[in-house]
């Protein structure tokens, strides 16, 4: 009897959560590029609210409307106290986000947020990776990179890490900001950005089957 | 979570009121910047119960 062909291996993944500033965007472009695989970038971001398609600017308006009933529920306030919308919300958004990641965990690439580190935990050849950096150098970066002035910068971190770690812990029971799930976590205030690069193609190969 | 936090329990509740009364879509400056749609939910009467009585 001819042995049972081994299942194909699957291409790389390699998920980032950054907080604010941090560096995600152009530390995940630049493993994609290098890696020849697509990069995903977060699930909305105010660039593609600001600039998007039509359709993609509604998507993500919707997907926030949503997610505000569901964030406010968490919080002790039920926005539809008649009827169960903020659970059918929740459920939606859940699919929704896994879809987006099953479509990156088929194809390979590189992802920026939704929650990738705990839905692609037992992923073979994957790699997980939290940026962070200091205060100060990730409102300067990202003021730089958004061409913002560094008030706006400050004042967007100092909320931007709270919602999106509560929308993890709204939809998944999880709070990304903990370090267990990912395989590596870099401080992109110590490392230069090509050297994080550097240092999660490095990661990828170590862990390719 | 800090479910203690009163201001990201009201922004949350106060933006999603915003969009169901006005309509208009939600983006994400306004949850990262939510003055206007507080200082709204602060001057309308039924959004200020919902803030103060369901909870």
């Amino acid at each position: 009897m001819a042995p049972t062909p081994a299942p194909p291996t699957p291409k790389p993944v390699v998920t980032i959560f950054g907080t604010y500033g941090a560096g995600a965007k152009q530390v995940g472009q630049g493993v994609a590029h290098r890696l020849g695989l697509p990069y995903f970038g977060p699930a909305f971001s105010s660039e593609a609210i600001e600039g998007g398609p039509e359709d993609v600017r509604e998507h993500e308006a919707e997907f926030l409307t949503k997610m505000m009933a569901v964030l406010a529920a968490a919080f002790g306030v039920n926005v539809f106290p008649h009827d169960d919308s903020v659970q059918r919300h929740k459920q939606e958004l859940i699919e929704e986000n896994l879809r987006q990641v099953q479509g990156c965990a088929h194809l390979g690439g590189v992802m920026v947020g939704r929650h990738g580190a705990l839905l692609l935990a037992d992923r073979p050849n994957t790699v997980h990776v939290l940026l962070t950096g200091s205060v100060e150098d990730r409102i300067v970066r990202a003021a730089t990179e958004s061409g913002i002035a560094r008030e706006h910068a400050a004042r967007r971190l100092e909320r931007e890490d709270h919602v999106r770690a509560d929308m993890a812990i709204a939809l998944f029971d999880w709070d990304p900001r903990t370090p267990d799930r990912y395989d590596l976590v870099i401080n992109t205030s110590r490392i230069p950005l090509d050297g994080v690069v550097e240092a999660i193609l490095a990661a990828v190969r170590a862990v390719a089957p | 979570m800090d479910y203690q936090d009163d201001r990201r329990r009201d922004t949350y509740v106060a933006l999603h009121e915003w969009h169901t009364r006005t309509g208009a879509p939600l983006d994400w400056e306004q949850v990262i910047f939510p003055e206007e749609v507080l200082k709204w939910a602060s001057a309308d009467p039924e959004v200020s119960l919902l803030l103060r009585h369901r909870y």
